[in-house]
């Protein structure tokens, strides 16, 4: 009896001791099997970003810009057929999809890219990488389809769609007066077309249609200040006829020297508003001329000067980023 | 399993033994999960910088490096769309707008930049004396690009703001011949001036330099012109306009000196400040790569 509580005491114990030994190395085993588990499948994850699906979104954006071509010089060559916008836009339909295609293709690589690294949340240093190539290849993809998408409205500005070319009256009206009335008409429907492009999601257009904006609102105010530079200097012929009469009534008259003065003084002061009006003049119509001259290059500049600088922006930083997150994975998986 | 033998051994009579059983049974668990969990750390991350740690803060270098080229194209389009929404007139929500998402856009490439910075800092590879140092250097001299970058954004804000903006009225849409200009000049550079005044908060050395001297010049011709409007005659009213008008012609070419000025002062400084960068840059790099040979060498040895 008082050898039997002791046994069956220590028995127990025993047994007790072994199963935690087990489960605790049974635990700790599991531990670090998971752990380099989880290891392993980041790291195969990884070296998947890196090596497949950062390739596949630089192959996706190498098709955008050919895309792109294709459907601007397809859509003008419909257009010059001619055609009518919404024509041209028919004949260019299978261009224009095989960009979306483009675009869309280009979404899904980023969107792979975004999956392969938990959505690009995490605040590590690849994580920032991710979300800073998201960025600005988002940025990228969105001002190509702003192109693409407003182009025909770009396109159309000068054409019979919108009559901006109404604004070169020069040739056409008979005095200023009229030039400036054919001018104002003609920039209603001009400045409604140059608003709509404002709302382009493409930045070259947008900036482009404030400034032509501005310049419309320009050429108006000069119009009317050569329209009533001119009316004033009929008004001054007129005057000075009046004067003519006045000073032969007055030597007819042998009027006294005083009423000379006087109509010297009248002459003196309306020489001064002919001085005047003249300056107001050449200055208006210096500018006028200047701006109907400069309209062709501020369209030209779009695409010669700013969309291609907005292209090659994208070509600088997007290569970057990609660089940037390589090494950032890299760094990761350094052994 | 574990938990109803401990029970068992519980329930027989003689409580304290099996108290006592139970506290040593606890204190195996508890000593096997604190080497398990120091197994699981060690593996994890070892205490000694290892070569990984090396070849971890090289590219981390070559990361930081290469983010510098990104702020040229990133200023440059800020710069544009600023200009544009100023010199267009776009009104204060457009101008907001490009504040809000390219000026941000810039300052929030500079707190990346600088958390990569404070990443690299805390790298096991700084263990070495030598790597300590160079780093050090690295992240001074980059530190000052990134601090550049950043006064570059607030510089070209105000001067947009204010030579870009009320001041570019003076010297192009003024009739010099017209009757109203020494008023309308007036008016302008009032406006001009008070624009400039607000421009040089948060500016820098060089940046306030051109703001002053630009700001001297209109003044200058601000006061002429006033005092053609001052004038108690024709007679006296002409020779003031005359001698605005010959002052008129020098203006080129003092805000030419100015502008020379900030360009040459600016460039120098820029152009140092990426000097020490890229050799700060080439001394690091030259560091890491000694330690990876290290490393490799001791490698050799050891087979």
């Amino acid at each position: 009896m008082t050898i039997e509580p002791v046994r069956s005491k220590r028995r127990p114990v025993l047994i007790a001791l072994a199963i935690a030994v087990v489960v605790a190395v049974v635990a700790s085993v599991v531990v670090i099997a998971l752990t380099n588990f989880a290891g392993q499948q980041r790291r195969d994850s990884l070296a998947l970003l890196k090596d497949e699906r950062l390739t596949a979104l630089t192959e996706a954006r190498d098709k955008i810009q050919p895309a792109v071509n294709t459907y601007l010089a397809a859509y003008k060559k419909a257009r010059n057929v001619p055609a009518t916008r919404e024509d041209a836009e028919k004949n260019s339909v299978k261009e224009r999809d095989e960009f979306q295609q483009a675009v869309n293709s280009a979404r899904t690589a980023l969107s792979d890219v975004q999956k392969g690294y938990g959505d690009g949340k995490e605040a590590d240093g690849i994580g920032v990488a991710v979300a800073q190539l998201v960025d600005s290849y988002q940025a990228y993809l969105d001002s190509m389809e702003g192109l693409v998408e407003s182009y025909p409205r770009f396109e159309g500005l000068f054409r019979e769609d919108a009559g901006c070319s109404g604004l070169f009256v020069g040739s056409k009206a008979a005095n200023l007066r009229e030039r400036q009335t054919l001018l104002t008409q003609a920039a209603v429907p001009c400045r409604e077309a140059v608003n709509q492009l404002k709302q382009s999601r493409n930045i070259s257009y947008v900036e482009f249609a404030r400034t032509l904006d501005n310049e419309i609102a320009q050429l108006e105010s000069h119009a009317e200040t050569t329209a009533k530079s001119e009316e004033n200097y009929n008004e001054f012929v007129r005057l000075k006829d009046e004067y003519v009469k006045k000073i032969d009534d007055a030597t007819a008259r042998n009027a006294p020297e005083a009423e000379y003065l006087t109509i010297a003084d009248e002459l003196k002061a309306l020489n001064t508003r002919i001085k005047n009006n003249r300056s107001e003049f050449d200055f208006a119509a210096k500018r006028y001329l200047n701006g109907v001259k400069d309209m062709p290059t501020l369209v030209e500049d779009v695409f010669t000067k700013n969309v291609s600088a907005q292209i090659k922006h994208h070509d600088t930083v997007i290569p970057l980023r990609v660089q940037v997150l390589k090494d950032a994975i890299d760094a990761e998986l350094a052994e | 399993m574990g938990d109803k033998n401990l029970e068992e051994t519980i329930s027989t009579p003689g409580r304290s033994s099996s108290r006592r059983t139970a506290i040593i049974v606890v204190a195996v668990v508890v000593a096997l999960a604190a080497v398990g969990l120091g197994t699981w750390f060690a593996l994890s991350r070892p205490a000694e910088p290892g070569r990984a740690d090396v070849v971890r803060l090289d590219k981390h270098r070559v990361i930081v490096d290469n983010s510098m080229n990104l702020y040229d194209p990133l200023v440059q389009q800020f710069s544009g769309r600023y200009s544009n929404a100023i010199s267009e007139k776009a009104g204060q929500p457009e101008e907001e707008k490009v504040l809000n998402q390219d000026r941000e856009r810039i300052v929030r490439e500079s707190q990346v930049n600088r958390d990569r910075l404070q990443q690299m800092a805390e790298s096991p590879a700084l263990q070495d004396q030598e790597v300590a140092e160079s780093f050090k250097r690295f992240k001074d001299q980059y530190g000052a690009v990134i601090a550049y970058n950043d006064q570059l954004v607030v510089n070209t804000t105000n001067i947009y703001r204010s030579v870009g903006g009320p001041c570019a009225a003076l010297h192009s849409s003024l009739n010099v011949a017209g009757e109203s200009y020494a008023q309308d000049y007036v008016k302008s550079a009032d406006e001009c001036l008070a624009a400039l005044g607000t421009a040089k908060d948060g500016a820098d050395a060089e940046t306030t330099t051109l703001l002053t001297a630009v700001e001297a010049v209109i003044r200058g011709q601000r006061d002429k012109q006033q005092e053609v409007l001052d004038s108690k005659d024709t007679f006296e009213r002409l020779s003031k306009s005359t001698i605005a008008g010959l002052a008129l012609l020098e203006i080129n070419d003092a805000f030419a000196k100015a502008q020379t000025t900030y360009e040459t002062a600016t460039k120098d400084k820029y152009s140092k400040i990426i000097e020490s960068a890229n050799s700060s840059n080439s001394e690091f790099e030259g560091v890491l790569k000694k330690s990876l040979e290290q490393f490799d060498a001791a490698s050799g040895e050891g087979k």
